[in-house]
């Protein structure tokens, strides 16, 4: 017990004066989380939680226009603006600014659109009576005038969000044909009822759509960017524990602590320990403080807080499993790299791949279908997936058992190829 | 094994794992109690991988090694409690201070409490770092920094001390407090196992030299029949050049 609180003190002193490692281990993380989780909160919500600013250009306050804007205001997918520093848009001037990449999306409603429509309804609807022997009949078919809603577009706008705008205006566009067409059958209709009757037709609500996000029951946490990017760059950041871990291996094989080290009585378990105890503490410490810094911090900054669900127990478990892996991975390269620079981008590079494999930079769905299969071989993917499951899914311990069975499989593994890979090297 | 035989060799080979020539070759002598005994030869000679083999950081591939009556590849464990290292290497924690360095290499080795804590200090006093005892060995000159790491290969009090090149690199006046400490070292008893490139401190500090090159022993004696026995040499390192030649060693 003495030698293996020797160790430990020893790698604790150590830790805490290596300003590099405390930087990358801790700083850096806290950096990235916040980072990340702001800049694709943006990316990752653009089409749907995140407001996008849309030019509307409506001249005549025309009920056609005013119909369409509240149709995209009910979105919620935009803010709409009339006016840009206090002048009212043209459509010039409305196509312009798109043009200049200042706005992604701009509409312009022409002159005169909700006439131009009464008066196609109006036709449309004394046509149809004329050809059933209701009314005049006309010799000369109607001509009717069409109504042209311009949307200016920036290039650079995704399809996703041409298909919102468009599917809003061709929506609200077909709403208000209707509801023009069947008031002006009524319209005309009670003009053939007797004593002045008005014919009023009341129009039910026929169908409505549920959404909901798919999740079991009790949970009613969305996803969002604080969930997708607290766990994947606080794992992450767990994993590049290589670099300070590696390099402390390194360093003493390299200095002659560990030819002294060898030269020790049951120095081995004691040692191993030592060390391994104060990463995997590490670990545990960056995931208390990157998630406080989700559940606490990040909400100051506008996005919705980091929920870590009801499960703290299976929590604990995939916590705790993450660690031993990202310290077995650490002991791995320390074992086979013969430098530190090599330990250091190897690994990082390494990680860098897992991590991309296993969804922490965008999420598997966004990824082809192709890749999609990659991310199978993966631990950050398994502990990403067990984190999904605990804090979207309502999942328990035995939802999150097989995947946290992968990861200490992962651990062990690392552990097993670089001591023996150390066990190789000596006998060599 | 007679009675006064501490370490014995028969027969000790070590070949590396792609290589075909032998980094020691079927060597064999004896190292009495008490005694300084000096491995010397050129670079890549085999004095670090005997050595090695000795404190059983390596296995040998032929042979056998008996410290203190132990079987270095049989009683490892307990043949570890009774040396100590003191390797060529700076081997410590540059970031820990000396004594924090002293601590953990003491508590590795068993040592704790006040024992502990008054055998740094009295080796501290001794070697003349009483005064740097908390600072980070990483500030160290060089040879506060041998210093040091002979301490932490003698805080435990072994019976045999292998010392791989304990003075490189250091001033005068640490190398000869160095020497001086390890004469009183020797007077208590305490076996010293020492390679050096420096000769002339061979000469004065080891009772027996044995003279290894190319994975061989050439010869073994006391430096004074060693240089009696050579023609036309006056000192230990004519003799040394006599017999492993003047060509330049990797």
């Amino acid at each position: 017990m003495n030698k293996f609180y020797a160790s430990f003190i020893k790698e604790v002193l150590l830790l805490i004066r290596d300003r590099a490692g405390i930087i990358s281990l801790f700083v850096m993380p806290i950096i990235l989380v916040f980072v990340m989780t702001v800049i694709e909160d943006t990316a990752l919500n653009s089409l749907v939680d995140k407001q996008i600013t849309m030019l509307y250009c409506n001249v005549q306050n025309d009920s056609l226009g005013n119909i369409i804007k509240k149709g995209l205001n009910d979105t919620k997918a935009f803010t709409i603006i009339d006016e840009v520093d206090g002048v009212k848009l043209t459509k010039e001037t409305t196509k312009k600014l798109v043009a200049e990449g200042k706005y992604p999306v701009g509409i312009y409603i022409p002159n005169g659109a909700t006439d131009t429509l009464k008066s196609n309804a109006r036709k449309v609807v004394l046509k149809t009576f004329a050809d059933v022997g209701l009314g005049k009949p006309s010799k000369v078919s109607p001509k009717y005038d069409s109504v042209i809603i311009d949307i200016f577009y920036d290039p650079a706008v995704k399809n996703a969000l041409k298909a919102v705008v468009d599917g809003a205006i061709g929506q609200h566009s077909s709403i208000i044909v209707g509801k023009l067409i069947s008031k002006m059958y009524t319209d005309i209709l009670s003009e053939f009822l007797p004593g002045g009757k008005k014919l009023v037709v009341d129009y039910p609500q026929m169908i409505s759509v549920n959404k909901e996000y798919a999740s079991l029951p009790d949970n009613t946490i969305k996803p969002n960017s604080t969930q997708h990017n607290v766990p994947s760059w606080t794992l992450f950041a767990m994993f590049f524990i290589v670099i300070p871990l590696a390099g402390s291996i390194i360093q003493e094989k390299e200095g002659g602590t560990y030819l002294r080290l060898m030269t020790m009585p049951k120095m081995f378990i004691s040692t191993f320990f030592g060390k391994i105890v104060v990463y995997i503490i590490v670990c545990l410490l960056q995931v208390i403080i990157l998630f406080s810094m989700g559940v606490y911090l990040i909400p100051y900054a506008g996005l919705p807080a980091l929920q870590i669900g009801t499960h703290f127990d299976a929590l604990v478990l995939v916590v705790v499993a993450s660690a031993f892996a990202a310290v077995g991975f650490g002991v791995l390269m320390g074992s086979i790299a013969t430098s530190y620079q090599q330990a250091a981008s190897v690994g990082v590079i390494i990680i860098i791949i897992l991590a991309s494999l296993g969804g922490l930079w965008m999420p598997v769905y966004f990824m082809p279908k192709t890749m999609q299969g990659m991310t199978e071989f993966s631990p950050l993917s398994w502990s990403l997936k067990s984190f999904y499951d605990l804090f979207l899914r309502n999942a328990d311990m035995k939802d999150v058992l097989p995947n946290v069975f992968k990861i200490m499989m992962f651990g062990t593994g690392s552990f097993m190829v670089g001591f023996l890979y150390k066990a190789w090297k000596k006998v060599k | 094994m007679t009675d006064n035989t501490i370490i014995e060799i028969i027969n000790l080979s070590k070949t590396y794992k792609g290589s075909n020539k032998p980094a020691i070759n079927n060597i064999s002598l004896k190292i009495e109690k008490g005694e300084v005994f000096g491995l010397l030869g050129p670079n890549g000679a085999g004095k670090t991988t005997t050595i090695s083999i000795l404190c059983g950081f390596f296995a040998p591939s032929h042979g056998e090694v008996y410290i203190d009556g132990l079987s270095v590849t049989k009683d490892k464990e307990q043949i570890k409690s009774i040396i100590g290292i003191v390797p060529q290497e700076i081997a410590l924690y540059p970031t820990l201070t000396a004594y924090e360095n002293l601590q953990f290499i003491g508590r590795m080795y068993g040592l704790k409490g006040k024992v502990l804590k008054s055998r740094i200090t009295e080796f501290m006093d001794l070697l003349g770092l009483d005064e740097h005892t908390n600072k980070k060995v990483g500030a160290f000159s060089g040879g506060m920094k041998r210093r040091v790491n002979l301490i932490a290969g003698l805080l435990h009090h072994p019976k045999i001390v292998f010392l791989d090149e304990p003075t490189v690199g250091v001033d005068v006046q640490s190398r000869n407090l160095i020497i001086q400490y390890l004469y009183e070292l020797n007077k208590s008893g305490t076996t010293i196992i020492y390679t050096s490139h420096y000769l002339q401190e061979a000469e004065t500090l080891c009772k027996r030299v044995a003279f290894i090159d190319n994975g061989n022993i050439i010869t073994i004696g006391t430096p004074e029949s060693l240089v009696a026995g050579a023609e036309a040499c006056k000192d230990l390192e004519s003799v040394f050049l006599m017999l492993t030649g003047k060509d330049l060693r990797d």
